[in-house]
Formats: C-alpha cells, sequence, structure tokens
C-alpha cells in the first residue's frame, strides 16, 4: 500500500472527560438530548441538583460538574476516570465574568484539533498571527503550550498558555495589552465527538472585570472575544474539511513536536494497559 | 438508538494504480475555465490532483494533497509559476519538489510530491496517465 493513501480513522473515540455543556444550560426536571460518541445521550438536571446520565445502550458514564462545565466521561474500555480537570479558581471567582459560549461542526475526525498545539507553522499562514516565543510540554494526561507574540490585531505584549487536560478539554489564559490597559481572559476549546468524521467544538471566553466597566461593555467585551474566536476558528475549518491525515509527516526545521504530540494524543485512543512508554517532554521552546 | 448520525465522508487521496483508468491523456477540464494564477481540483481523474495556471500561463498538475499536513492545495495560492499550500504555506513547483519554506531555514529533502504531465489541446486540459510511471 501506497504511504500516502493511509488515512485510517482511529477505531474508537478517546478516553477522557468531555464537555456537554454550560452548566446553566442544564436546568432542573429539564431532560437535554445531547449528540455524542455516535450515540443520542440525555442529561436531566434532578430536583436535589445532581445530573442523571444517560449514554444509551443501558450505560450510564461517569458525570463532574467542575469549572461551570458539565462533562462526562467517556472511556472505550468502560474503566473509572483517572484524572480530573484541575479547579480554575477564576471559573468561582466575582472577578471574571462568566463563561460566554459558542459552538460549531466540523466535518472530519476529532483528532484534526490536537494538531495545532504543536503546530507553531501554521499560525502565521492560517491566522495572519506572527509569534515571538512557543514552547510545549507533555506530561501524562497534560499538553500544554505557552506562546508571546506582538500584534496589532490579538493585542501588544501576548502572553498565552494553553494546557490540555485528557484529549477534548483545552483551557488557555491569556494576557494582552489593548489601548494600553492590561486585559486578561480565558478560553474554553473543548469538543465532543458526534460520529468518527465530525465533531462539535464548544468554546468558551471569560474575561477578568476591568474596575469601572458596566455589565452592558462587558458584555460587549465578551462577544467581541467570541467573535474573534470563532472567526479564528473558521479559518482552521476551511483547512481542517479539505485535508487528508498525514500519519507520518515530513516536518522542517521551524516546525513544533508534532511527531512528539501525536504521541502523547496517542495514549487515549489506546487500551490503558497498551498506552505508549515515554510521552513526557519537559518544557522545551521550539 | 432511535436516530443514526450520519457521519461525513472525508476526502481522500486515491491510489492511482488501483483505478481503471487507462494509459493515455485525459481531459480534466476547459482551458477557458482555468485563468492565469488559478486553482482547481481534480477529483475524477486517476487520483485526486491540483491543476494551475502559472503566471506565464502554463498550466501545471501535483497530487492534491500537501505531503506535510495534508491540506488540499487547490484551496492554496498560485505563486509565480507555483503553487503555496494554505497550511503552512510551503510552495511546490511542477516538478514536485518543495522550493520555500517561509519559517524554515533548510528545506527537508524529503519534501516531495508527485507530479502529472499536463497539455493543452482543442481546448482542453489534459493529463497523462500510465500506470508504469506513477
Amino acid at each position: 500500500m501506497n504511504r500516502d493513501q493511509i488515512n485510517e480513522i482511529p477505531d474508537r473515540f478517546p478516553r477522557g472527560w468531555f464537555v456537554l455543556g454550560h452548566q446553566r444550560e442544564f436546568e432542573v426536571n429539564e431532560t437535554r438530548t445531547i449528540y455524542g460518541f455516535n450515540r443520542k445521550l440525555t442529561a436531566t438536571r434532578q430536583q436535589d441538583g445532581s445530573i442523571k446520565f444517560d449514554a444509551g445502550d443501558g450505560e450510564s458514564w461517569p458525570i463532574i460538574e467542575k469549572n461551570q462545565m458539565v462533562m462526562c466521561w467517556h472511556d472505550h474500555e468502560g474503566t473509572a476516570p483517572d484524572y480530573e480537570p484541575d479547579k480554575i479558581d477564576a471559573c468561582y471567582s466575582d472577578d471574571w465574568s462568566d463563561y460566554g459560549m459558542a459552538s460549531f461542526l466540523v466535518k472530519n475526525n476529532c483528532r484534526e484539533l490536537i494538531d495545532n498545539m504543536a503546530d507553531k507553522g501554521h499560525f502565521g499562514p492560517v491566522h495572519q498571527a506572527p509569534f515571538e516565543g512557543f514552547w510545549n510540554e507533555a506530561k501524562d494526561h497534560t499538553y500544554t503550550q505557552e506562546m508571546t507574540a506582538d500584534s496589532p490585531i490579538l493585542g501588544r505584549d501576548l502572553f498565552s498558555k494553553a494546557r490540555y487536560e485528557g484529549p477534548a478539554y483545552m483551557t488557555t489564559y491569556m494576557s494582552a495589552v489593548h489601548d494600553g490597559a492590561k486585559v486578561e481572559s480565558r478560553l474554553l476549546v473543548s469538543h465532543l465527538p458526534l460520529t468518527f468524521t465530525s465533531f462539535q467544538i464548544n468554546f468558551g471566553v471569560m474575561v477578568k472585570k476591568v474596575p469601572g466597566m458596566s455589565p452592558e461593555d462587558e458584555k460587549a467585551f465578551i462577544q467581541g472575544y467570541v467573535d474573534a474566536n470563532n472567526f479564528a476558528f473558521g479559518q482552521d475549518v476551511a483547512i481542517w474539511e479539505n485535508k487528508i491525515y498525514i500519519p507520518d509527516p515530513v516536518v522542517c526545521d521551524g516546525d513544533g513536536p508534532l511527531h512528539k504530540l501525536r504521541k502523547w494524543y496517542s495514549q487515549f485512543l489506546v487500551d490503558r494497559a497498551d498506552m505508549p512508554k515515554g510521552i513526557n517532554m519537559e518544557k522545551r521552546e521550539f | 438508538m432511535d436516530e443514526k448520525l450520519i457521519a461525513p465522508e472525508l476526502p481522500v487521496q486515491k491510489d492511482p494504480l488501483s483505478t481503471d483508468f487507462e494509459k493515455g491523456w485525459h481531459k480534466v477540464f476547459s482551458c477557458e475555465d482555468l485563468e492565469v494564477n488559478k486553482a482547481i481540483s481534480i477529483d475524477d481523474f486517476a487520483t485526486q490532483i491540483v491543476v494551475w495556471r502559472g503566471a506565464d500561463g502554463i498550466v501545471r498538475a501535483l497530487d492534491l494533497f500537501c505531503k506535510h499536513m495534508g491540506a488540499s492545495l487547490a484551496c492554496g495560492e498560485v505563486d509565480g509559476n507555483g503553487i503555496r499550500c494554505p497550511f503552512h504555506a510551503w510552495r511546490w513547483n511542477d516538478e514536485g519538489n518543495c522550493d520555500d519554506i517561509g519559517y524554515a531555514n533548510k528545506i527537508p529533502p524529503k519534501a516531495k510530491t508527485r507530479s502529472w504531465k499536463v497539455k493543452e489541446e482543442d481546448g482542453s486540459i489534459m493529463v497523462w496517465y500510465d500506470p508504469e510511471e506513477v
């Protein structure tokens, strides 16, 4: 078989926590139907506040509410969770807004989203966003990307730290200077696979409240960030929906650690007993 | 489950040896519909290809998907007589060699893709297929 036609899709959905939606979308005595993992899932907020989750086929998967999100645990093997996303204090603080949320559908396997973490080379051509520093670190179920940039669009003195906890839950802390004032924000980039060739991105934006800013201005500000992110994802989606998967890419000296990242991600696509060795990578600049 | 989710089909780069295409020139497009500095993707050839008309007016063809990270070159831009991938802006020439990467010091020697012979005749863009040459 020719090397370049190997484009096999994983035989399972990854193991980990998956965001089903913002807590406020789950109201008491209401049952929400959510499509994911090739199934019809239902979640009901009960009178006592807990959520009853039905994954179909008589299965009920673990569920948690954390950092304003309702998440379910998916594991092809059916084993119990071995990690939980860290608590983000800003999600429980009056100094920060709540998450503004948006979502959209992408027609490809959900692994496509992950490459971005190590894909240093795409920021310029796809997002017109050149950067200065770029670091990656892999540790167990987490993968971290740090970036510094100075951009007229994204902001001056931009710093961002994005971290995956598991295969589908990424949170980012970002600070930038706009019009001479420091702005701090947090992004959530989560996704839910619908089928093996489609997934839904659920993303959220929250900002640190600026003293003196009215609730209306704050809302408009968050919406501005949501729109900007929607625009940036649109640029990615145009690529994602018109590409094949290259399992072993020929990389150049300017590329990030794509092979390392894919190895890290592969741990979620196999049984625990078959998890690859050597997935960790000390923090390094690329 | 009472409703079935529909799984979209993904793009593929077919193996040109596993088709029933015959050796010879195959019409893929009409000349007048491909302007200078434009690229199109062709799906009904022995494999998926990108066809573009360079700044010099000459038509060229390569495998559709970039050998780096798999994006469709037809979504990219014609740059001079080559084609630049929309994903990482690698530029490919008509011999199938990558000849420019803006963010790299050195072009990897393995950065090569498959090129296809093209001619224009009687208003048609024709691409040569020979299983022995693939």
